[in-house]
């Protein structure tokens, strides 16, 4: 009984929407089918996998903040980090160094120098800098750089590029400049006369007459 | 009978205010121009709105009495206390309209910080903050640690007698030269020489090390102006440990140690004085401190294990230590480490080091070492003289620029002192156990921000509550000014409120 449901459809409408026509009044007239299972089924895994998918490869990520929280925890493991590169790439020999930081906290990766090659923005100012995933091995207290925490890469992609970032002039502020110029300028010119007024000898009073 | 002060009094007070903060609005002029060289257009805005506020503040002053009169040591005390605080409101509003802090008050939180040359900081993403902003708040610590009272005094104030006055409020007692305002211009050549050698030498390292030379030139002066200071700011949010580079940390080491040494000592050496270095007993006492509390902290760090390799444990153990003691607060190590890695002994270690800071009539906070030096003394007088018989008495002597004898006097006021700072660093302790953080922790994080050191354990955050924000701001406040000139200021205030 459940599979037979009686609706009103409205013609001619897209899906999950109603079209005004005629002046507003809709064609409606009682419409029976039965709902499709499999296909909701299908769909409704569909929706899960999309829902889920990323965080299902999210997990192997670990944030800056659980790195320097359970720093011992992952101390020599191999993990996965995402972040964006700020500063500069600092280039020593063979190696460099590069700071990501995903918003929580920077951790200097240690990474080769066809790896470094692949940065083309680090994070400032003006810049949002390249987005990156690292793979590597986390170092609580690393042996080779005496004691720093720190990642030694093993992979290094670039998943979303920087870019330039353009920055609008704030004109509440021109009008505050605005404001406080002229107060400012007023105030010297006020002490500036007071000064000159108190420096300038008292004329002597000319003798009464009476 | 407490007497109100007149109105003639406030217009001196006013005057002398006055003048300090058009020297401050003057001041944001150098990070105007940088902004303008970058091309960052928005930040030129904020400092030159803050820079015009500053002088409207300044000239209304001055428009109420435009003729200077001489202070006497109450107006004295009273202008430098109120002018750190004038100059954190005041640093505070560009650092507010980068929108790098939540409120206003966390901007007053790294202004005071600032000025204080203390190095917490509750900025939002540092990493992508402007050149001009940040060279502001290196530039804070420049001001604030060569003393915002001193380079007033080498531009504005002419007259000897009130120089002094509010010089001895700035926390600083020693007159190098004959005249105050000679020795505040001899600070200012010996910090300019060395801003110099310094900034070129941090500029050299950081192109070694992979920089552009225009960042390593501007990292290198940041650095320098932070590091001289004994402040502890850096240009990015990983502090020291961004460099990843024992030279960058050779260099601020070697800056920041002699940042934290008497100017009279630098004068010493400036005219030749060698031997000063070693007989003068804040130096032998400084070397027996770091000494006592570096063995702490190595046996603190050996029990935990937490570096692997000797080599490990020296590097950032000793670095973090002597950043701690001269008040600087560079990092090498995340915050959290101090927690996870260090254990309560090296803690405890660190704590007594900041607690004591560096030399007197330098750009440290805390104790200072004099003091330690004249206690210590003191007590074995003490001793000394409880071994003679009644009739014998003891001549305590001690080095410092000259040979001197310890007087009771000496001692009673280095105790005082100590006995206000050991106060101070508890009232913080407990502001931060009252909002639920561990006594260990709470103690830490008010050391250094009594002490002026800005090493962190991660209780100052943004998320902090509001009233310990507050707290830390009031110790970093009286800290650097040595509490005299605040409880002459609450004073004043009292006597103005309850006076006759």
């Amino acid at each position: 009984m459940f599979n037979k449901l009686t609706y009103l459809r409205c013609e001619p409408v897209a899906v999950g929407f109603i079209r005004p026509e005629n002046n507003g009044r809709h064609k409606c007239r009682p419409y029976n089918f039965e709902i499709p299972y499999k296909n909701i089924v299908s769909l409704f895994s569909i929706l899960v996998f999309l829902i889920f998918a990323p965080l299902l490869s999210a997990t192997d990520v670990v944030s800056s903040g659980q790195l320097i929280k359970n720093s011992a925890e992952y101390d020599g493991k191999s993990v996965t980090y995402r972040g964006e590169v700020i500063g500069e790439v600092m280039e020593r020999g063979k190696y460099g160094w590069i700071n990501v930081t995903d918003g929580e906290d920077t951790i200097g990766i240690w990474c080769k120098k066809e790896d470094l090659n692949k940065i083309k923005f680090a994070g400032s100012y003006r810049i949002k800098g390249d987005k990156v995933e690292i793979t590597g091995v986390f170092n609580r207290s690393c042996s080779r750089h005496q004691g720093g925490l720190d990642l030694h890469a093993e992979k290094l992609e670039v998943i979303e590029p920087g870019k330039e970032i353009t920055l609008p002039l704030d004109f509440k502020k021109v009008k505050l400049i605005v404001i406080f110029a002229f107060s400012a300028l007023g105030l010297i010119f006020l002490s500036s006369l007071r000064k000159s007024s108190l420096k300038k000898p008292q004329e002597p009073t000319p003798p009464s007459s009476v | 009978m407490i007497l109100r002060p007149k109105i003639e009094e406030l217009k001196v007070i006013g005057y002398y205010v006055g003048k300090l903060i058009i020297g401050l609005g003057i001041s944001m002029f150098i990070p105007l121009l940088v902004a303008v060289y970058f091309k960052e257009w928005n930040p030129a805005l904020d400092f030159l709105l803050a820079s015009l506020i500053s002088f409207t503040a300044g000239h209304f002053l001055l428009s109420l009495i435009p003729r200077s009169k001489e202070m006497n040591w109450t107006q004295g005390m009273v202008v430098a206390s109120l002018c750190w605080l004038l100059a954190m409101f005041l640093g505070a509003i560009p650092l507010y309209l980068s929108g790098h802090f939540a409120n206003f008050l966390d901007a007053c939180f790294d202004a005071m910080s600032g000025f204080a040359t203390t190095g917490l900081t509750l900025i939002r993403d540092l990493d992508h903050l402007s050149y001009s902003h940040n060279i502001w708040r290196h530039l804070m610590m420049f001001i604030g640690g060569q003393g915002i009272v001193v380079i007033a005094l080498t531009f504005f104030v002419r007259g000897v007698g009130s120089a002094f006055s509010i010089y001895v409020g700035e926390a600083r007692e020693e007159k190098i030269l004959p005249n105050v305002i000679q020795t505040a211009r001899f600070i200012w050549l010996v910090s300019f020489v060395w801003l110099v050698l310094g900034t070129l030498l941090l500029t050299g390292a950081g192109i070694f090390e992979g920089m552009k030379p225009s960042r390593a030139f501007l990292h290198g002066l940041m650095l320098f102006m932070a590091g001289w200071d004994t402040g502890g700011f850096a240009p990015q949010s990983q502090n020291i440990l961004y460099y990843h580079s024992s030279l960058f940390e050779t260099i601020t080491l070697i800056i920041f140690i002699i940042g934290s040494l008497n100017f009279g000592l630098h004068y010493a050496l400036w005219t030749g004085n060698r031997k000063e270095i070693y007989r003068n007993v804040e130096t032998a006492t400084f070397f027996i401190t770091i000494l006592v509390t570096f063995a702490l902290v190595v046996v603190g760090l050996v029990k935990t294990s937490f570096y692997s390799g000797n080599l490990a444990l020296f590097r950032r153990s000793f670095y973090q230590l002597l950043s701690g003691h001269s008040g600087t607060g560079y990092m090498t190590i995340y915050k959290e480490q101090f927690v996870q890695g260090w254990g309560p002994l090296a803690l405890f270690g660190l704590i007594i080091a900041m607690g004591i800071g560096g030399c007197s009539s330098s750009t440290s906070g805390g104790i200072k070492i004099l003091r330690v030096g004249i206690l210590f003394r003191g007590f074995l007088k003490q001793v000394r003289e409880l071994m003679l018989p009644e009739s014998g008495v003891i001549v305590q002597k001690f080095h410092h620029f000259k040979e001197r004898i310890l007087e009771d006097s000496q001692v009673k006021s280095a105790a005082l002192i100590l006995l206000a700072y050991v106060f101070l660093y508890l009232f913080g302790a407990v502001a931060g156990m009252f909002f639920g953080y561990p006594f260990e922790l709470s103690l830490f994080e008010s050391v250094s921000a009594g002490a002026n050191v800005g090493l962190s354990c991660g209780i100052t955050s943004e998320s902090m509550p509001v009233l310990l924000k507050v707290v830390y701001i009031f110790q970093m406040w009286c800290g650097r000014l040595e509490f005299m000139a605040v409880f002459v200021l609450f004073g004043f205030i009292g006597a103005l409120i309850r006076g006759k």
